[in-house]
């Protein structure tokens, strides 16, 4: 069985998650890739369904945290990355490196 | 104290519908934490607006599907997974393989009635487009006319001749109008080339009003002058090989005069009623029919087109009494012309008029046969439903463990309810392939020219339609039924037939039974009534006359041309008569008798013949002689026995009539002879000599045994005298069963509908008796055992299928008598509705019943009742 599929989106939610270690929730990675994209729109929407993929093929794991006073009581559900997240994305920069490198003439932009 | 915004509720209840009820908090947590800071960076209601938009894009199917599958941990399996929908169709599938029979039985039912629905959906929608196609086809309509007679009324579309000129120019919501000749085949020559088309004469506004293409010449040019000739593309090629080589081409009309063609129109579409491939102007038919003139005449049809926002009913007032300006017959209230307007694009499926107004038509046969598919749908659909009523206790056992293992009521019904789609769907397809199969002879069969319609979007919207009656139809009673049952009852083996279901298995066959004895009946009795009109004694010998149009010089030199023709072997004798044969419907009031009531003018059906007119018809004179040389006959008439009536004469012979203001006096009587459709009573007719007709038809009668001799001798001759024109010749009789071509296709139809209404039933009919020999394999093995012989187990099974056909025959003769009985009051002369109808009818349900029945009884009673009883 090959590896799982990892679209552009949930890889960057991947990487937030490893960025926030132990912090990282629903708003969390929002803001946070919302700050480092200059503010392109994202959906919490979608880093959620991201997150919930992500934790379907094995890439994070997830625990409930205790409940606090703030947001009306609810709980908050955190993500950690898992080693095979981790794996996963550190094949996907070799990847993308040896790419980078094959390219004749690096300096076009 | 400021108060914290928060987001709106309503969109927090939407989610919690919306999410998955184990992901709920924490996402609203999110969300809410989230507005919390948007509220503080960028205000409440910036942030509201926004948070209504993140709830929006929660609108995932991701979301749902979590939700579905989320009702318990545990659980994988809920109504729509893939894994369920996979085992429903498997289940579905070995069904149908295992119940081979009762598959085939209901996949052919349903599939016939299917194809049966198509083609008549494909025929009726053809049937309404037709006439619609014209631009301003709202404002376009069709004269029509009211002719009181002693106060009674008759209505038909002949109006007056000059009608088309003087509308348009009194009545000023009448923006065209034009009058139109009725169709005729003329001929045209063009250098050596000579050939027959089919139209006729209008107005000039004749193509304003109608949406016509022209490909050469303009609309104003078309029909403007005496000489002017528009013609069809089709007649165009055929003529001079294209259209622009047509155009401004001169062209020998019926070597008469010579036109010239002012406009070539793009050939008339299969939508339009009207097929001509050439019109002329209605200057030329004024000269050539100068009693046009005369506002007391009436034959040409007339065509208006209104203004916009012109009231149709204030139309119908101006026109009612418009013919008492101009007429000098209009007289009394009793007796005169009305003049109405019937829209055009009802014209074609509204034809009929009883008592002087519009009455039905062809409309009558589109909405006869609409309500056949449906009903021969339902009988397809009665059949999936009895065969799955029937079989539920085979599945009783799958139905108690499903609910057993946790199933619900609904997924239950969503399954086999599914699995009358299944069939449905298999049944469509094979009734599309089935249609697809039958189109080209359907097509030759109703003269149409219809293809299946897969690009429109309508056509799949009615499949889609279909296949959600049929399926609802057929699957939801079965479904509800089956999942009624109690699952312990099921399980335990215990499980008791319900009284009530049996009951609606009968009386739904008896239903079928009553549909299909109803059409059976009615096909007897329109057969009846159309063998009845072929038979029917028409007053003259209809077999082995033929006619001809006398045209260019042969109107000159007929005396020779009869001369030579009686040389010839085969042909008896011959005449001529002034009107077109059958067809004929120009009347007249212009006669005088003694004793006339003043007030009255009642019509007559005017007709000039040649010598010998009777005798070559073989017609029964009743009283006097036939015209004949020997006599000075041009002022001399032949009435009929209806004419008779009307004038009042005791002995006729000899008494003065005047006709058309000349006196002249009686000669003789025929019996009236039908000149019409059966649809209408025979009309008064004076006949009168006449030996200066410049047109007309030739009569012959030939010899039946000569045919063919006779026919190539009066070719020969004909091109001698009359070498511009083509031999064309018809035979009364095959004109006459022309005049029956509706009534004849409706015969062919309902035979063909009453024998699959029977068949389908039939079918079910099978399925149910296969169903109870099985059920009841074990009594009939024991009652063998005990001595039954076979009869005496086949009368014990037959006896219960037997009462129900007789019940539904019983039921469906007062309901066809009435249906039947109303259809014949159109015609004016019409068969009885026999009470062997009745008998031969419910026989024929009888016997085709037994047929089915016996064969499966007698099987299960010839079975080794050792081998039944063995069993399990």
């Amino acid at each position: 069985m090959g590896r799982s599929y990892l679209g552009e989106f949930e890889e960057l939610v991947l990487l937030t998650v490893a960025v926030l270690e132990g912090t990282a929730y629903g708003v969390t990675i929002a803001a946070e890739l919302k700050q480092r994209m200059n503010n392109r729109l994202i959906s919490l929407s979608g880093v959620h369904i991201a997150l919930y993929r992500l934790e379907e093929k094995g890439f994070v794991v997830s625990e409930l945290g205790g409940a606090t006073s703030e947001r009306g009581g609810r709980r908050k559900r955190f993500f950690r990355i898992t080693a095979l997240g981790k794996r996963t994305l550190a094949e996907m920069r070799q990847v993308r490196n040896e790419l980078w490198d094959a390219i004749p003439n690096p300096s076009f932009s | 104290m400021e108060k914290q915004p928060s987001p709106p509720r309503w969109a927090d209840r939407f989610l919690g519908w919306l999410l998955p009820s184990e992901l709920y908090e924490e996402l609203l947590g999110d969300l809410h934490e989230q507005f919390a800071f948007q509220a503080e960076e960028l205000g409440a209601q910036r942030a509201r607006w926004m948070y209504f938009f993140e709830v929006l894009r929660f609108c995932r199917p991701y979301f749902l599907r979590r939700r579905f599958s989320a009702h318990s941990k545990y659980s994988t399996s809920y109504t729509y997974s893939p894994a369920m929908i996979r085992n429903y169709f498997i289940i579905a599938w070995r069904n149908i393989l295992k119940n081979k029979a009762f598959s085939v039985i209901n996949i052919t039912g349903l599939s016939i009635g299917l194809t049966c629905s198509l083609l008549i959906y494909l025929w009726v929608k053809d049937e309404l487009q037709i006439d619609t196609f014209h631009e301003r086809g709202d404002r376009i309509y069709t004269v029509t006319s009211k002719e009181f007679i002693d106060g009674k009324a008759t209505g038909y579309y002949d109006t007056p001749g000059l009608l088309g000129e003087e509308l348009k120019r009194t009545i000023p919501e009448v923006e065209l109008s034009c009058n139109w000749s009725g169709d005729e085949a003329r001929t045209f020559a063009v250098k050596d080339k000579k050939l027959k088309f089919i139209g006729g004469y209008s107005g000039e506004d004749f193509f304003k009003i109608f949406s016509y293409p022209f490909l050469q010449g303009t609309v104003n040019e078309s029909l403007k002058t005496r000489e002017s000739i528009s013609i069809s593309e089709k007649m165009a090629i055929a003529l001079f090989g294209s259209a622009e080589k047509a155009i401004n081409q001169s062209i020998k009309f019926d070597n008469y005069k010579d036109l010239t063609i002012k406009a070539v129109y793009a050939n008339m579409p299969e939508s339009s009623s009207l097929k001509l491939d050439y019109l002329i102007s209605w200057e030329l038919f004024k000269e050539r029919e100068p009693w046009v003139y005369d506002w007391d005449n009436s034959g040409p049809g007339a065509f208006v087109l209104l203004k916009k926002n012109a009231d149709e009913a204030k139309v119908n007032a101006k026109l009612k009494h418009f013919i008492g300006k101009f007429s000098k017959g209009y007289k009394t209230e009793n007796n005169h012309l009305e003049l109405g307007i019937q829209p055009f694009k009802e014209t074609y499926l509204n034809s009929r008029f009883e008592n002087g107004e519009t009455a039905g038509g062809r409309i009558d046969y589109v909405k006869l046969f609409t309500v056949v598919a449906i009903i021969i749908l339902l009988i397809a659909c009665i059949n999936f439903m009895n065969l799955s009523i029937a079989q539920s206790l085979k599945r009783a056992k799958e139905i108690g463990v499903r609910k057993a293992i946790g199933a619900e009521k609904s997924s239950l019904v969503g399954q086999f309810m599914g699995e009358a789609f299944m069939f449905s769907v298999i049944a469509l397809f094979f009734a599309l392939t089935a249609a697809g199969f039958i189109l080209p002879s359907f097509n030759s069969f109703t003269n149409k020219q219809i293809a299946l319609p897969y690009h429109e979007p309508s056509f799949w919207l009615f499949i889609f339609g279909l296949l959600l009656l049929v399926g609802l139809l057929s699957g939801l009673y079965p479904s509800l039924f089956l999942t009624a049952f109690r699952p312990i009852a099921v399980l335990k083996n215990n499980l008791k037939v319900n009284q009530n279901s049996i009951s609606l298995r009968k009386g739904l066959v008896i239903f079928q039974f009553t549909l299909s004895t109803v059409f059976i009946i009615g096909t007897l009795i329109i057969s009846k009534q159309i063998n009845f009109i072929h038979s029917k004694n028409i007053g003259y010998e209809k077999q082995n006359l033929i006619y001809l149009p006398v045209t260019g010089t042969l109107s000159k030199q007929f005396e020779v041309f009869e001369n030579e023709l009686k040389k010839i072997d085969g042909v008896e004798s011959l005449s001529k008569i002034s009107n077109q044969f059958i067809s004929n419907d120009n009347t007249t009031g212009s006669v005088e008798w003694q004793g006339k009531n003043p007030n009255s003018s009642p019509n007559f059906n005017p007709i000039a013949v040649e010598y010998n007119f009777v005798n070559t018809m073989k017609a029964t004179l009743l009283q006097g002689r036939d015209f004949s040389r020997e006599f000075a006959d041009s002022t001399s008439y032949i009435i009929n026995e209806a004419a008779l009536k009307i004038i009042g004469y005791k002995s006729p012979i000899g008494m003065p009539l005047t006709f058309w203001g000349k006196t002249g006096q009686i000669i003789g009587v025929v019996k009236d002879f039908h000149f019409n459709s059966m649809l209408m009573p025979i009309e008064p007719m004076i006949i009168r000599h006449s030996n200066k007709l410049s047109h007309g038809y030739c009569l012959i009668r030939i010899e039946g045994e000569r045919t063919q001799e006779a026919l190539n001798g009066i070719e020969t001759i004909h091109k001698k005298l009359n070498p511009d024109f083509p031999f064309t010749y018809k035979f009364v009789e095959a004109e006459f069963e022309n005049l029956y071509k509706t009534e004849s296709l409706v015969k062919s139809l309902s035979i063909i509908f009453a024998i699959l209404a029977i068949a389908i039933s039939c079918l079910g009919l099978l399925g149910l008796v296969m169903f109870v020999t099985e059920q009841r394999t074990k009594e009939i093995g024991i009652r063998k055992v005990l001595g039954a012989t076979v009869t005496n187990i086949w009368t014990l099974i037959l006896k219960d299928f037997a009462v129900l056909v007789i019940v539904s025959c019983l039921i469906a003769a007062p309901i066809a008598y009435y249906f039947m009985n109303n259809w014949l009051q159109k015609y004016s002369y019409r068969t009885e509705i026999n009470w062997w109808i009745f008998v031969a009818a419910g026989a024929g349900a009888l016997v085709t019943t037994l047929l089915t029945v016996s064969f499966q009884t007698i099987k299960a009673a010839l079975m080794n009742p050792v081998k039944s009883l063995k069993s399990e």
